[in-house]
């Protein structure tokens, strides 16, 4: 063969410089958007709460979930995911406002994605997970239990509602619900 | 034929016996969640076959193929006798026995837990012990592996460690620090609530551990289909290997970065803060190099194969490649299935784009093309290589084998391919029934048929490959007619920096990433103190 | 068999690969580091007007906050809390005390082999689980089950009583038939049982009940209870008149059952005549 050693390791590491590169590049752009879009994982400090007393005491009692306009003005939806039922099967959402989704389980690891959209974390027994996000469109929208959870996972779905922001109309307390089809 | 040919035999029969029956399986769990009507569905029945479908493809097809071809390399490789044949023999004992557990315990209805666990769900105590008797046995190939190379440095001073028993011996260490966090978080979580021990587990701490197994399993399972294509295919094609040193580099490569980086399944989960997940997605982009860099030394050495053979012009040497040679084939079957779950692993990397796929048949396709594809097929291919020096018998047919790799590759793009569209849509994993009713859902309909037909034709290939293995047992013996087994000579023989024919260096820095990437996470369960969950058994009834 | 050695490098500074290499790898581990336990975290907290040191604490997981919101500690559907301390206690029951303690409280209406005197409206307890009993006896003792005639009877129980009474009554077992036979059933109510239903998102009652499935810890039988009694729960869940089902499962089931489906299901669980 006419391709002698000092030839090899140069296409080598020509090839291994562009590689390196790329790589970098690619993590240039996640970087990009951490700061510039301030895109982080789900759940970025941690937060912790007891499985056992979920329902007993703290803002995971059933009379806390579902959506508050909290007293600040956040608008927050509580939700306990447990075998085999979100509670409350229906969230309503202000459109183009800022979300924050608090959800814990009672019991087993359960996950959590709203379709259509890039709402998807886990839920972990012992923590809260947060996610924060802003809907673009009106409608209803799938948000099924993406993690096994047990034998009733496949039937474990619930829904948000996006309402615009005239139509969104919280009670006296804050508390806005799904009007009945 | 090999002094060990019944001992590397009993490994690949054994893993590939497992492989034919979860596949029928996993054609199953397709149908199931399909729009068109199965027998015996039920949410029980889905479950189980999920569970054993992973278990069977994950921890029984890999390990046991993985041993029986290292005992393979140990012998063609270093060309002198395995040491403690008797102990490979123990190994293998212990993982039959082992896999047997997990059949009997899965298939009774007490294991439903996936081969992903999921505590506090908490099967039998026996599926467990399974796996842990699988895992051990392993763990004594990875010391025969050892030996075997150290005695051959032994005998063999100032010379480099063939390179396909290098590798071999760099799986061997892989596997050794990868198996140490599922080991831990069965070992002290999941086995001690199995047994009613403990009544609760710390559910962020299970997960943690197994991150650390999660990813690096991958590398495991692929470095024999490395091994291949540095090795096999270049010789096969009457070529050379364009550089031993830079396939040393990513072998060595996967082991260091292959283990810092399981955190990037936990990107969605809420029992780590940012910093850690962030460490980690940056050392993922940092495993991609080393499979960049064999793509370009398996394509220079293939090249200087075609070029030898007569191949003109830039592409030219493409078509003067022998594809005839099913191993040939299978290296470009797998190199383009590479491309796509390649680019999806880029996705999934990043944890801006993970929150999109996350959980979805993205996800599931991804590993399927990149593992069942990739890696699989070169399972086949190493099988159709190696079968005539353990059996003394040649093929009747290496058309009906091409067919057989065609087949899986073609079967594999059309099943996954739609998950991949799916699960970009939002379609969601681990779901026994889809409400096909539902608008949002409905449209799935041909997306879901397209990718059973890839099922069916995947079973089908799985058969075929099947028939063709026992019809090397059926031909008559030709031993004179099999050619020996040599592996590929690199271009330019010397060189070997002294670090890159052992693995010293290497896992000192191992344990310092390891440290430095793992120690935190998993100590912030006793620094933090989360609540626990309680124990939900699926093994007994309330 | 043979390949051809390749030879070792004989290169006056034998380490000098390694040392590159080891360089290489402790950059890109620096700017792993760097970058995500210090760059990223310091600049995004700047832009929500955290210090550096919080911001590196929070990136860490260092700092963790409790579990904030307006927190509202009324409106409990059920007190019992499934601790590993409780489960212990439970688990501890003691049968024959809880077989002594049912002479005087229990057996006028569930009888010593806790089938029960009047099926129109009460349970069979024979054989359920004990942490079924003992939930379902704290609740109405707490006043979250509305039960006026069981009330002053299990008003006066201890913790170790209703543990004792729930290990007695889930020692026996004394159905007419074997649990396992499956009843006859119709292929509508045998797919709500073993599948569910996704379109309404109904879990399969098997999910939790009656199957070795790792659902809810405090799930009851169902197999062998009486018809009447339970159409009779499910429509008192459907209702909201009963509302002791935590996260509020059974309350969502039972009011997207069908009246049909509520009487085949109750049929099914009566078991094989």
């Amino acid at each position: 063969m006419a391709i002698d050693e000092h030839s090899v390791a140069r296409s080598e590491r020509r090839w291994a410089t562009a590689m390196i590169t790329a790589s970098a590049t690619l993590l240039a752009a996640i970087v990009y958007a951490s700061l510039g879009a301030h895109i982080t994982p789900p759940s970025n400090s941690l937060e912790t709460v007891d499985p056992a007393t979920l329902h007993v005491a703290g803002e995971f009692v059933e009379a806390n979930l579902g959506t508050k306009v909290e007293s600040g003005g956040e608008v927050v939806a509580r939700i306990v995911t447990a075998q085999f039922a979100f509670q409350p099967a229906c969230v309503v959402v202000p459109q183009d406002t800022p979300v924050t989704f608090r959800i814990a389980s009672p019991d087993v690891i359960h996950g959590v994605m709203i379709l259509g959209t890039n709402v998807n974390s886990m839920v972990v027994p012992g923590y809260v997970s947060r996610v924060r996000t802003r809907f673009q469109d009106t409608g209803d929208m799938l948000m099924p239990c993406h993690e096994f959870c047990g034998l009733g996972h496949s039937q474990m779905l619930a829904h948000v509602r996006v309402v615009a922001k005239a139509d969104f109309k919280p009670d006296a307390n804050g508390r806005a619900t799904c009007a009945p089809e | 034929m090999l002094r060990n040919s019944r001992l590397i035999l009993a490994h690949l029969w054994l893993a590939f016996a497992a492989f034919g029956a979860a596949i029928v399986l996993g054609l199953w769990q397709m149908w199931v969640r399909s729009p068109f009507a199965a027998p015996l569905a039920s949410s029980e029945n889905y479950f189980m076959s999920v569970t054993a479908h992973g278990s069977a493809m994950g921890y029984v097809l890999t390990t046991f193929f993985i041993m029986g071809f290292g005992y393979f390399v140990a012998e063609t490789a270093l060309s002198r006798p395995l040491p403690f044949p008797r102990l490979a023999w123990t190994g293998f004992t212990l993982g039959i026995v082992g896999a047997l557990l997990v059949v009997a315990t899965v298939f009774s209805g007490r294991a439903t837990v996936l081969f992903t666990f999921y505590p506090p769900l908490t099967a039998t105590p026996w599926f467990y012990v399974g796996l842990v008797m699988v895992v051990v046995g392993s763990w004594i190939w990875c010391a025969l592996m050892l030996v075997a190379m150290a005695g051959w440095k032994r005998d063999n001073p100032g010379q480099a460690v063939p390179l396909a028993m290098f590798a071999t011996t760099a799986n061997a260490v892989l596997w050794l620090w990868t198996t140490v966090g599922v080991a831990a978080e069965l070992l002290f979580i999941v086995i001690p609530a199995a047994f009613g021990w403990t009544q609760a587990v710390d559910v962020g701490l299970t997960r943690t551990l197994f991150s650390w197994t999660l990813h690096a399993i991958v590398y495991f399972w692929l470095i024999p289909a490395y091994i291949a294509f540095y090795t096999m295919a270049p010789q096969l094609a009457g070529g050379r290997l364009y550089s031993d040193l830079m396939a040393r580099i990513s072998f060595v490569a996967f082991l260091i970065y292959g283990l810092p980086v399981g955190l990037h399944h936990l990107f969605m989960d809420p029992e780590h803060a940012t910093g850690f997940k962030s460490v980690q997605m940056v050392l993922t982009v940092l495993v991609a190099v080393p499979t960049l860099l064999t793509v370009f030394t398996v394509c220079a050495s293939m090249e200087i194969a075609g070029r030898l053979r007569g191949g003109r012009g830039l592409l030219g040497w493409v078509a003067a490649l022998p594809w005839k040679q099913p191993l040939v084939l299978a290296t470009g079957l797998s190199f383009f299935m590479l491309w796509f779950g390649g680019f999806g692993g880029l996705i999934n990397m990043s944890y801006g784009m993970n929150a999109m796929v996350h959980n979805t048949s993205w996800v599931t396709a991804h590993f399927h093309m990149i593992f069942g594809g990739s890696v699989v097929i070169m399972y086949f291919a190493i099988s159709y290589e190696i079968w005539p020096r353990l059996t003394g018998r040649m093929a009747p047919s290496l058309g009906l084998q091409r067919a057989q790799l065609w087949s899986w590759a073609v079967g594999m793009m059309t099943l996954s391919l739609p998950w991949h569209w799916l699960g970009l849509k939002g379609q969601w994993r681990r779901v026994a029934q889809f409400d096909y009713t539902d608008p949002a859902i409905s449209w799935w309909t041909p997306w879901m048929a397209m990718s059973l037909v890839g099922g069916i034709l995947l079973v089908g290939s799985a058969f075929l490959f099947l028939w063709n293995l026992a019809s090397f047992h059926r031909a008559g013996r030709s031993a004179e007619a099999v050619p020996p087994m040599n592996f590929a000579v690199a271009l330019h023989s010397g060189g070997t920096p002294a670090a890159l024919n052992g693995f010293r260096i290497w896992n000192i820095l191992v344990l310092v990433l390891m440290v430095a990437a793992y120690a935190f996470p998993i100590a912030q369960s006793f620094i933090v103190k989360p609540p626990y969950a309680v124990v939900h058994r699926v093994d007994r009834t309330n | 068999m043979s390949t051809e050695p390749t030879k070792l490098s004989h290169s006056p500074k034998p380490d000098g690969f390694a040392v590159k290499a080891v360089g290489f790898i402790g950059a890109t581990a620096a700017v792993a580091w760097g970058l995500s336990l210090v760059a990223i975290p310091v600049l995004q907290g700047q832009q929500e007007g955290l210090d550096w040191f919080t911001s590196i604490c929070r990136a860490v997981g260092i700092s963790t906050r409790p579990g904030g919101g307006e927190a509202k500690a009324d409106g409990a559907v059920s007190l019992v809390t499934w601790s590993p301390s409780v489960l212990s206690r439970v688990a501890a029951g003691d049968a024959r005390k809880g077989e002594e303690l049912a002479k005087d409280t229990c057996t006028s209406c569930h009888n010593p082999n806790g089938l029960s005197t009047d099926p129109a409206t009460m349970p069979s307890i024979t054989g359920q689980p004990a942490r079924a009993l003992y939930k379902q006896l704290w609740d109405i003792k707490n006043g979250t089950r509305i039960n006026d005639a069981m009330l002053p009877l299990v008003q006066p129980l201890t913790d170790t009583q209703v543990a004792d009474l729930a290990a007695y009554y889930s020692s026996l077992n004394v159905r007419s038939f074997d649990i396992r036979l499956e009843p006859e059933a119709s292929d509508a109510t045998l797919k709500l049982i073993n599948q569910g239903d996704a379109a309404r998102a109904l879990p399969g009652c098997r999910s939790c009940h009656d199957a070795p499935s790792g659902g809810p810890v405090d799930a009851p039988h169902l197999v062998g209870q009486y018809p009447a009694y339970v159409a009779a729960q499910l429509r008192a869940f459907a209702g909201g008149e009963r509302r002791n089902d935590v996260a509020g499962r059974m309350r969502a089931i039972a009011a997207k059952l069908t009246p049909a489906e509520i009487e085949s299901l109750a049929r099914y669980y009566e078991g094989p005549r």
